[in-house]
């Protein structure tokens, strides 16, 4: 049945205003996680946002002997000694440039803490979860292992690292 | 029959005093209640002595010392050792010139972080001081392999 002239103009708003609810609740409903971005070897990788709990500068960063290479040493944080990795090292990617701005994101994963060095972080943000997919078949055999997906952002491929497969490496070593 | 529960207290321990020297750069203490004494390379009986180099000490390989004053550091043998060292020669840790020994507060010292203790408690680190020129790391002389395996009678280093 057709609306009613008179009242048209009232239906229209009012299935503007419906259209705007849905928008809403589709915002809403669409499931978002924090990611962190930064770039190690001349690539974008990220870690969950829930896996990083500071980012820092590097600092002094006191070596101790005996350790494998990929441990740094660790360093002073508020009175708390943490321990540093060497990302690029631990994971076999190739080295930065020893003068590019380097920092450390304080990880946290299944009890392990540590810091991890990274070149820098790029970026802190929210992205749909649908928009991490599986990573691709033909990533590096050497990090393979450690990737949980891959994303976009800001036009270029960011590769979803896994914390905790990291660490259970750490532990385990 | 009443009987008399002897109660034996232990004082907590309120702070370390540590011998710092540096090793590639890095400052690493000694506790000076694992020491017998130290004193100039030139002064030791390398006869009567079990020396060993710091770094061979951490199993760092050997390292030509140019330090023109080295020292020797004597360990103090543990009770129940007997003679102390290799075939009752004293076991000495040559060093280069110590940089300071500091009283560090218990409260001061921090446990290695878990993704390093593994690594660090086999070469015989147990801890982190913190200083206000930074950090030192601490080994106990009796957990370091090398020094276990002299003390056991193992291959002499060094001589």
């Amino acid at each position: 049945m057709d609306v009613p002239v008179e009242s048209k103009s009232d239906e229209v708003l009012a299935q503007i205003s419906q259209r705007a609810d849905d928008a809403q609740i589709v915002d809403v409903e669409e499931e978002k996680t924090q990611i962190i971005v930064f770039t190690i070897g001349g690539g974008v990788y990220a870690i969950p946002g829930s896996d990083a709990k500071e980012v820092l500068e590097p600092g002094k960063i006191t070596r101790i002997p005996g350790c494998p290479e990929y441990l740094l040493g660790v360093i002073n944080v508020r009175g708390d000694v943490e321990s540093v990795i060497d990302l690029a090292r631990f994971l076999g990617l190739p080295q930065g440039k020893e003068t590019a701005k380097k920092q450390v994101i304080i990880a946290e994963k299944n009890g392990v803490r540590s810091g991890l060095v990274v070149g820098s972080v790029e970026d802190v943000v929210d992205v749909p979860v649908r928009a991490i997919q599986p990573s691709l078949s033909t990533l590096d055999e050497r990090i393979k292992h450690y990737v949980s997906g891959e994303t976009e952002h800001g036009g270029k491929s960011v590769t979803m690292l896994d914390v905790g497969k990291m660490f259970e490496r750490l532990a385990a070593e | 029959m009443e009987s008399t529960a002897v109660l034996e207290l232990k004082r907590p321990i309120k702070s370390i005093r540590l011998l710092v020297f540096r090793m590639d750069g890095t400052a690493i203490g000694f506790d000076t209640d694992q020491m017998e004494g130290m004193t100039d390379f030139g002064r030791v009986d390398v006869h009567e002595s079990c020396l060993v180099t710091i770094n061979e000490l951490f199993g760092m390989g050997e390292e030509s010392y140019n330090c023109s004053t080295p020292k020797v550091v004597f360990v103090k043998p543990l009770p129940g050792d007997g003679q102390s060292g290799v075939s009752g020669k004293r076991i000495g840790i040559v060093v280069e010139t110590p940089e300071d020994i500091v009283d560090v507060p218990v409260e001061n010292i921090r446990p290695l972080p878990p993704v390093v203790r593994k690594h660090a408690h086999a070469t015989g680190f147990w801890g982190a001081a913190l200083l206000n020129n930074g950090m030192v790391f601490i080994a106990d002389i009796y957990k370091i392999p090398i020094y276990r395996a002299l003390r056991g009678g193992g291959a002499l280093v060094g001589n």
